[in-house]
């Protein structure tokens, strides 16, 4: 009996190792290990922008890599690439291979094959890399991104323009903002404003929570144009650039409103000790409701303008 | 302050738990692709407009995706449907020769307007009470189907069709006007104000095609 359990377990693990090592092979067949790769050798005059396991690729499709940079006695850099055999029929003796640097991104070797049943390239030619340096190239590369920056530009005027007119909406908001500290900062006023009336208590709760939601809202813009801040170029995003200014202003939006936000602490505190009533606090909810609104309105305004989406789709349209 | 700190952290936290940011060359290829859009339907220089284009196909190319691929030059295709030109398909047939995606096939066949090979189920869903007014011949279901797609630029995009499947009738005109003046794309919007002149005059009503006229100088001389 003990024998026969035995032989099962054997039988089993047996069984299971044949089918795992089945499986490993097949994969590996699958992902093409087991087909025949060829060796091409590329020459250069420098090897600059040149890396091992740089992409090799045909109308942006990769199909091999670059597996070793070597120099030989002439000065000249030999690159081999190497390329699966089911992608062969791409490299032919017309081929040429062209080293890409774009603007942004790494730098890859691009083949460029006019005819596809031309006679296959030898293994022992030794074609060129060449370089596309060509300046028309830059400036086509160039031209979006001097574009993008334009309409930045025109956003950012717009903006800055509103914050140097003493009646743009962002002075208003600000002045706003800065007359409810003052009030608020003002003990006797305090004393007189804060209540027990329970309607106006809770209708001023109110308020803050839509303030509130309003600063996560804006901070969250912050988060957005500080997330852009890394990627282009130094006179639009560096340290002087129009961005951080216009960070910088939010910034300090932020920082009003947290004022208001500890005033309101403040308030809350007072309010659970004072029992008188007061009609201040009916404009002092009105001119809250009218700041509120206008930074909300400011925050959709910016929003719209920067419309950096987390998760773009390309679609059928 | 705490309570702001803690909605922060929360949003963080939600943020955290969410969707992963979308690839670098999705959101540029999208970028790019999105102001393609925009700057061809509001006639900007077409060596701009075609640089945003080819930005756009490179950036996809990094993934060597051919449904979006596909996709990028399907768009560039509708679009000039519904600025009504002849649509050109470019690399679309390099591409589907590559790889077939059956979506992006099949759209292309509805903006070829190949009915006989079309499969309704694989069309965005919004052409699909479009399509089956298109087909059945009767203009004024047709008009009430373009009118009733949500999307501004798909319902300019199936007015086009419409034009070029002879199903021209003011009412379908007039809508790819309105849609296209309510966007602000004034090449389109020209486009289809010249198409509404000739289809007045052909219908012999001078006085209304010399209203459109007018509209169209105006705008020209902005």
């Amino acid at each position: 009996m003990a024998q026969r359990i035995e032989f099962k377990v054997g039988l089993f693990i047996t069984i299971t190792s044949l089918l795992i090592m089945a499986s490993i092979g097949y994969v590996a067949y699958k992902k093409g290990v087991f087909s025949k790769v060829y060796t091409y050798t590329l020459s250069s005059k420098t090897g600059e922008n040149l890396t091992e396991g740089m992409p090799v690729a045909v109308w942006g499709f990769t199909i091999g890599r670059v597996s070793s940079l070597e120099l030989n006695d002439q000065g000249t850099v030999l690159i081999r690439i190497k390329i699966p055999e089911r992608h062969i029929r791409m490299i032919r003796a017309d081929s040429k291979f062209v080293l890409d640097k774009p603007l942004i991104g790494s730098p890859r070797i691009l083949v460029n094959t006019t005819d596809l049943n031309g006679l296959l390239l030898s293994t022992e030619m030794i074609p060129e890399l060449t370089e596309s340096n060509d300046i028309n190239e830059i400036i086509k590369r160039a031209q979006p991104i001097v574009d993008k920056a334009d309409r930045i530009m025109a956003n950012i005027e717009q903006i800055t323009a509103n914050l140097a007119d003493p009646a743009g909406e962002v002075n208003r908001i600000l002045r706003d903002a800065e007359t409810l500290i003052a009030r608020f900062s003002k003990k006797d006023s305090l004393l007189e404003m804060a209540i027990g009336d329970p309607e106006s208590v809770k209708s001023i709760h109110e308020a803050l929570k839509k303030l509130r939601d309003i600063t996560v809202k804006a901070d969250g813009i912050l988060q957005r144009v500080d997330a852009m801040a890394g990627k282009t170029d130094e006179e639009l995003y560096g340290r002087d650039g129009v961005l951080p200014q216009f960070r910088n202003i939010l910034r300090d939006l932020l920082a009003k409103l947290a004022k208001i936000d500890a005033t309101f602490d403040n308030i809350n505190k007072v309010s659970s000790e004072a029992a008188d009533s007061t009609k201040d606090l009916k404009a002092l909810r009105n001119e809250l409701d009218e700041t509120v609104t206008a930074i909300g309105n400011l925050a959709d305004e910016i929003d719209r303008k920067i419309p950096f989406k987390t998760r773009p789709e390309i679609k059928l349209p | 302050m705490k309570k702001i700190f803690s909605l922060l952290f929360l949003l963080l936290l939600l943020t955290g738990c969410g969707a992963k940011p979308a690839p670098l060359w999705i959101a540029a290829g999208h970028k790019q692709l999105e102001t393609f859009k925009q700057d061809f339907l509001t006639g900007r220089a077409p060596r701009i407009t075609e640089i945003h284009f080819r930005n756009a196909v490179e950036e996809i190319k990094k993934s060597g995706d051919a449904d979006l691929l596909g996709k990028a030059w399907l768009t560039r295709m509708a679009l000039q449907i519904a600025v009504l030109r002849e649509p050109e398909e470019g690399d679309y047939m390099k591409i589907e020769a590559a790889e077939v995606i059956p979506a992006n096939r099949n759209f292309y066949l509805f903006l070829k307007g190949d009915a006989a090979a079309l499969d309704v189920s694989l069309l965005p869903e919004s052409y699909r009470p479009f399509w089956a007014a298109l087909r059945s011949g009767d203009a004024a279901k047709t008009a009430g189907a373009i009118t009733a797609i949500d999307d501004p630029l798909s319902r300019l995009i199936a007015s086009g069709l419409a034009v070029r499947h002879r199903l021209e009738t003011e009412m379908i005109l007039r809508t790819a006007v309105e849609t296209a003046s309510r966007n602000g794309w004034k090449m389109a919007l020209l486009a289809w104000l010249e198409r509404l002149k000739s289809f007045h005059e052909a219908a012999g009503d001078a006085e209304k095609a010399s209203a459109i006229r007018s509209r169209i100088d105006l705008i020209l001389s902005i």
